[in-house]
């Protein structure tokens, strides 16, 4: 048992929060009982009432221990519904916007690497899309090279996919080339049977560090142009 | 909505609202809440011979929900309610025939308030004893205290210590020897309470196992809920079987309990065994002022 503290009651006023949720779900659902049964069984259980009381009581008692155990399993399964809901619509939306990181290393002008931690599944590729969109659109000054960081990328499915196909055909346009580091795990598995591997000027480097050694010293990024990669 | 077995006319929402109060209560004190449910009833004009059987049938419901969610919480001492059981059997009948009587006598209505207001107001005074001396104690030593203490521990330890066999333990509710008969005769007296005032007379029982037997008092909110499911299952037979029973009504009021009852139960993890008896004190006394008015003036409202 906890002790009480400021703390510990806004934690039980949150937890409150589930119960007010299940209570306006609850009254719909009671709302729709008393009409749907209560209201067609009354006449009945009246007539049940004045034909045998020892019939009644036996019909009383099982309706009410049925109702009892009925509503227990209601409200508790609403309640476990809900908690799992508060559990994972906040997952869901980190995972639809997850956390990232852009950099553009002083060193290879031109270079700009983004990091985005979380899978690329069919939920967040449209805003990965929008995102990179947005990036390429406002780099001062133009990009040459887009890297992507992979170490958060863990999975992707085909609409992943398709975004990236899209992604490598709009910079190519664009005379940006498209790279990625750090690519491993189910990412790497599902990268491996695109075409995506194989297409002119799609670089790929085991590290963020590798890529900016490599990228510094074999030639000057302003240089870089798609195809030539 | 016309309710046509107690033929009155009570608000739907009214009764849930009731329903929802009580749950709250009865998950939180182990009690039926007949001490708010039955006034509520009485005081919209239903007829005390129904309050007292409605009230007690839709404690059933109720008392299941609360009871597995407090079964959940580890609350639930099996042993001790299934012993309970049978004095509460024997102590619903004996209340339910004497309602019986008073009914032939035609004077139920004034008998069975009367009595009410008087258990009401002896719990909430003893209640509100027991918290002022315990918090003095408490004062006194300068420090909290460990576990569930209570000013009244010593007469529950003299009640264990009165052997007359067979003597059993109760390890789930802490307590390693109490007479067997003690037990039965804390639940006769409850029983006979429920059958006579209606409820599940968790009013009486509940504070009884506390300060009598020695039970935490988690452990009687729980164990008191379960023994509450049976020996008020009991005395709906009863008193369905003698026409005192609205169903509709109960299951109307059960449909607020569920969740009140959820809600109560789970804000008993939160607070000390002290705090939840100081808390009850009010609530008997809330009872008994609707119940004084109603009689006073006649009028319901």
């Amino acid at each position: 048992m906890r002790s009480f503290s400021v703390r510990n009651f806004s934690k039980r006023i949150v937890s409150l929060g589930s119960f007010l949720v299940e209570l306006v779900l609850y009254a719909g659902i009671a709302s729709a009982y008393f009409f749907l049964v209560l209201h067609l069984v009354g006449g009945w259980i009246r007539e049940v009432f004045d034909y045998n009381k020892t019939v009644y009581a036996i019909v009383a008692l099982t309706l009410v221990t049925g109702q009892g155990f009925l509503l227990e399993l209601l409200t508790s399964g609403l309640l476990w519904v809900i908690r799992r809901m508060q559990a994972i619509i906040p997952a869901l939306r980190r995972l639809a916007r997850p956390h990232e990181t852009v950099i553009r290393p002083a060193n290879v002008p031109g270079l700009l690497i983004y990091r985005f931690a979380g899978p690329l599944l069919f939920f967040n590729t449209a805003y990965f899309a929008h995102r990179v969109q947005e990036l390429v659109d406002t780099a001062v000054p133009p990009l040459l090279l887009f890297l992507i960081n992979a170490e958060a990328i863990v999975d992707m499915d085909t609409t992943g996919v398709e975004v990236l196909e899209e992604l490598y055909n709009t910079l190519k346009s664009k005379n940006i080339a498209l790279g990625m580091c750090e690519v491993k795990g189910n990412f790497e598995e599902a990268l491996k049977d695109t075409l995506l591997p194989r297409r002119a000027g799609f670089l790929l480097y085991p590290s963020v560090a590798a890529a900016v050694r490599e990228l510094t010293i074999e030639q000057p990024v302003k240089d870089i142009k798609a195809g030539d990669l | 909505m016309y309710f046509l077995i107690s033929e009155t006319h009570i608000s739907v929402l009214y009764l849930m609202g009731v329903g929802f109060s009580v749950g709250i209560l009865g998950g939180f004190f182990g009690v039926g809440g007949s001490f708010l449910a039955g006034p509520a009833l009485f005081a919209v004009g239903m007829p005390m011979n129904f309050v007292v059987g409605t009230d007690l049938s839709h404690i059933v419901g109720k008392s299941i929900v609360a009871a597995k969610k407090h079964r959940a919480l580890g609350h639930v001492d099996i042993k001790l309610a299934s012993i309970m059981v049978a004095g509460t059997i024997a102590g619903v009948e004996t209340g339910a025939q004497c309602i019986q009587y008073l009914k032939r006598r035609g004077n139920v209505d004034t008998v069975v308030a009367i009595g009410f207001l008087a258990v009401l107001v002896s719990i909430s005074m003893f209640m509100g004893l027991e918290s002022w001396r315990t918090m003095k104690a408490h004062k006194d030593l300068g420090e909290q205290p460990k576990g569930d203490v209570s000013a009244f521990g010593h007469v529950s330890k003299r009640i264990q210590r009165f052997h007359l066999a067979p003597m059993i333990s109760l390890p789930d509710s802490g307590i390693e020897q109490i007479s067997l008969w003690v037990i039965l005769a804390v639940a006769y007296v409850g029983g006979t309470f429920s059958g006579f005032l209606g409820g599940g007379a968790g009013y009486v029982r509940m504070p009884s196992m506390v300060f009598l037997l020695g039970v935490p008092t988690h452990v009687a909110v729980g164990t008191d809920l379960f023994e509450i499911i049976i020996s008020a299952g009991y005395g709906t037979l009863t008193h369905a079987v003698k026409g005192n029973v609205d169903i509709l009504v109960s299951l109307v009021m059960l449909t607020g309990a569920a969740v009140g009852a959820q809600i109560g139960a789970t804000l008993t993890e939160h607070f000390h065994g002290r705090t939840i008896r100081l808390a009850f004190v009010p609530l008997p006394l809330i009872g008994a002022g609707l119940l004084l008015y109603s009689l006073v003036t006649g009028q319901h409202f």
